[in-house]
């Protein structure tokens, strides 16, 4: 009935040192830890080599887990984390977009999306899978979490304001910076995922 | 309401998030503005896409971090049999120096059964283990040293004023800098049962490095 107590147990007894309850917990949250770092790393494999790293991180920390937040919240903050320190060391050889937007600063904006290029019938209704997932990809990786977060997720403001450690005021404008630019990628039809630069500031 | 505005409300209207007014508001606009009305369509199937962009972890995701964690857990035991034997080696000289300051130490036999029990207390002695597992997995987390103290819910004063994090157990978790890590263990190894947890991994042992003391209670 009640999940949130019910994981609670399991945390309580994976922290006192139950494998077994840890297993679980990792079974009810394989998903979710892996399609983040899916859409973080862009890539199968690495996302496969991530979730492993920040499950066992999560195992070796969990004596640090308060209880202050919720169990799968302080697990995205430790999963994006453990991305965010991959995508740093590779930012070289990546092949995803590793930029994060630079304009987040609070009353900049919204720029407008440009005028529709084409006919309303070659838009998403014709989009494949294939080129939703390039748009993706071309986002600047904070843009591709949020979304993540939201839209697959669909965890309520708040949590997504823990998770990444920002006010919700930017959550929300983060968040309608990132549809807008994922339009903007879908209509040009300059879905390149090969990004130029990178510039990940300390946060 | 201009375009500008109606993007941030349809992203808003995307999660949910409009009250009624803004709904309104938007609803207004939208009518007599088709651009922001195929904002809005596109976006709302670009969302459904992304559903669709999901894919199943691997089976082996989960083994492979149970195979992790068990091989930690022996290296752990390992460290745990070295900190033990440590013990008893250090309780045993404390034994053989008392009995032989009392001229009672016969070489080379030595009764296990000889009144021994005086010198402990005195000595380094090994803090509790099981519930130290978390000393462990610190040190492996933060990459330094942590120094356990059994301080029997006494502060020290080399750590007043500092700040910490209370642990599940109540165990205070103070992080300072091997200086302070050393001073305290030279300056307690007497009064207070203490073990020094080590990374696996190699860690800087530099006097300004980090450093964690666990005052469990």
């Amino acid at each position: 009935m009640n999940q949130t107590r019910d994981e609670e147990k399991l945390v309580r007894a994976a922290v006192a040192g139950d494998d077994s309850a840890f297993e679980q917990l990792m079974l009810a949250h394989q998903k979710q830890v892996y399609n983040l770092c899916l859409r973080m790393s862009g890539s199968a494999e690495d996302a496969f080599d991530l979730s492993q790293d920040a499950f066992f991180r999560a195992w070796r920390a969990l004596g640090q887990y308060q209880f202050e937040a919720g169990f799968s919240t302080w697990l995205f903050r430790l999963t994006s984390n453990v991305c965010i320190d991959f995508l740093r060391k590779k930012k070289r050889e990546s092949h995803v977009s590793l930029t994060f937007s630079d304009d987040e600063e609070e009353g900049k904006e919204i720029s407008l999306p440009d005028p529709d290029p084409l006919p309303e019938e070659l838009l998403l209704s014709r989009e494949t899978h294939g080129e939703l997932q390039a748009a993706m990809d071309a986002l600047p990786v904070d843009y591709r979490v949020i979304l993540q977060l939201r839209v697959v997720e669909d965890l309520p403001y708040e949590d997504i304001g823990r998770i990444l450690g920002i006010p919700i005021g930017t959550v929300k404008s983060r968040l309608a910076r990132a549809r807008i630019q994922l339009r903007k990628n879908l209509l040009s039809g300059n879905n390149s995922p090969f990004c130029s630069s990178m510039t990940v500031e300390g946060r | 309401m201009m375009c500008e505005e109606a993007l941030t409300l349809i992203s808003a209207k995307l999660d949910g998030a409009l009250t009624k007014q803004e709904d309104d508001a938007l609803q207004a606009h939208l009518e007599h503005c088709p651009e922001c009305r195929r904002v809005l369509q596109e976006l709302t199937d670009a969302e459904n896409g992304i559903h669709e962009l999901q894919a199943d972890p691997p089976d082996t995701l989960v083994p492979g971090v149970m195979k992790k964690i068990r091989r930690e857990r022996e290296k752990r035991a390992e460290r745990k049999g070295f900190f033990w034997s440590a013990g008893v080696l250090v309780s045993a000289a404390a034994v053989l120096a008392i009995l032989f300051g009392m001229g009672l130490i016969k070489l080379p036999g030595f009764d296990r059964d000889a009144p021994a029990t005086a010198a402990i207390g005195h000595v380094y002695e090994i803090a509790g283990s099981d519930e130290h597992e978390s000393a462990a997995r610190i040190a492996d987390e933060r990459d330094c040293a942590v120094l356990v103290v059994l301080s029997k819910g006494k502060t020290l004063p080399e750590l007043e004023g500092m700040e910490y994090q209370t642990m599940d157990d109540g165990a205070r978790l103070y992080v300072t800098d091997n200086t302070v890590l050393s001073g305290i263990e030279t300056a307690y190894r007497g009064d207070y049962a203490i073990t020094v947890y080590e990374p696996a991994g190699p860690y800087s042992t530099d006097a300004s490095a980090e450093a964690c003391v666990l005052l469990a209670p």
